[in-house]
């Protein structure tokens, strides 16, 4: 894969909402989600919500498109499984680019907390990069 | 089944959203629910925008697991845990700039420890949906060993 052409701050500028999620860069390949007590879906069990888990898996992806240089990214579809209960900790997130051609890029995108080895929820998705 | 007790009262739906702390943070709103469906809201926030002036995609599969979750919980006989195990979220356009968004998501079949969610999202109104931009289906797991997040069972047979 090619070497990121954007600084890693700039694009999370670029993305109001992975700002509202909290995401912040861990390694230069790697986002973090730290824990906050409004992204919780159970309660019972302080679990991050779903929505919350896909949201920031999209993100990820996202941001990973606009550090390649595709500003224009829009998401077209995006799945995710998930894998695990998210707890009260915080998330790490490493996107994958699968194939980034001229109008569309799919992504891959693991998430994990305390071990890579067990990760919590993986996504993936296509990405239009035209302008419309 | 448990829908009856959602559509009985307006307090009842606003609990549920309540007792669901990031789903209170978006301010998402439980405008209808029927025999496995639902209706959900989620009210335009500048915050929540993204560079073309919709609400961000990411907040849109927030809301649009929401209302699966909802749409199961609507087909549940009784109060029972269950959690999402797989979202497909394709966007057909990005939602309209300012404009509120809402997911009406059915739950199409309960089987076993597996419930099958189909919905939409559109920019409409509450009871006229606008053309969908948006759509979703889903796989919800019944966990029929842990304590329910909406445990209504003092409520009996509602």
């Amino acid at each position: 894969m090619s070497e990121p052409v954007v600084a890693a701050a700039e694009v999370l500028a670029a993305l109001p909402y992975a700002a509202y999620l909290g995401l912040e860069w861990f390694a230069d390949d790697v986002l973090r989600l730290p824990f906050r007590g409004d992204l919780v879906g159970n309660y019972r069990i302080g679990a991050l919500h779903g929505g919350v888990v896909a949201a920031a898996l999209e993100c990820a992806a996202r941001l990973l498109l606009l550090r390649q240089g595709a500003p224009a990214a829009t998401t077209v579809d995006f799945t995710v499984d998930y894998l695990r209960p998210a707890l009260s900790r915080a998330v790490y997130l490493r996107a994958t680019a699968v194939r980034i051609g001229r109008a569309v890029a799919t992504v891959r995108v693991d998430a994990w907390q305390s071990d890579p080895a067990r990760p919590v929820a993986a996504g993936h998705g296509n990405f239009l990069l035209t302008v419309s | 089944m448990l829908y009856r007790y959602l559509e009985s009262s307006a307090e009842h739906r606003r609990d549920y959203i309540t007792r669901i702390p990031h789903s209170a943070a978006l301010g998402m709103d439980m405008v209808a629910v029927g025999p496995g469906r639902c209706v959900l809201r989620l009210p335009f926030q500048a915050q929540l925008a993204d560079s073309h002036g919709g609400l961000a995609s990411g907040a849109v599969s927030a809301l649009l697991d929401n209302a699966g979750g909802v749409a199961v919980f609507c087909s549940l006989a009784r109060a029972t845990d269950f959690s999402t195990l797989g979202l497909r979220v394709e966007f057909i356009t990005a939602p309209a700039a300012g404009r509120d968004v809402f997911a009406r998501v059915e739950c199409l079949r309960l089987e076993g420890r597996q419930a099958h969610i189909r919905g939409v999202a559109d920019c409409g109104d509450m009871d006229q949906p606008g053309p969908p931009f948006a759509t979703v289906s889903g796989v919800f797991f019944l966990k029929p060993h842990s304590q329910p997040l909406h445990d209504l069972e003092t409520l009996g047979n509602v």
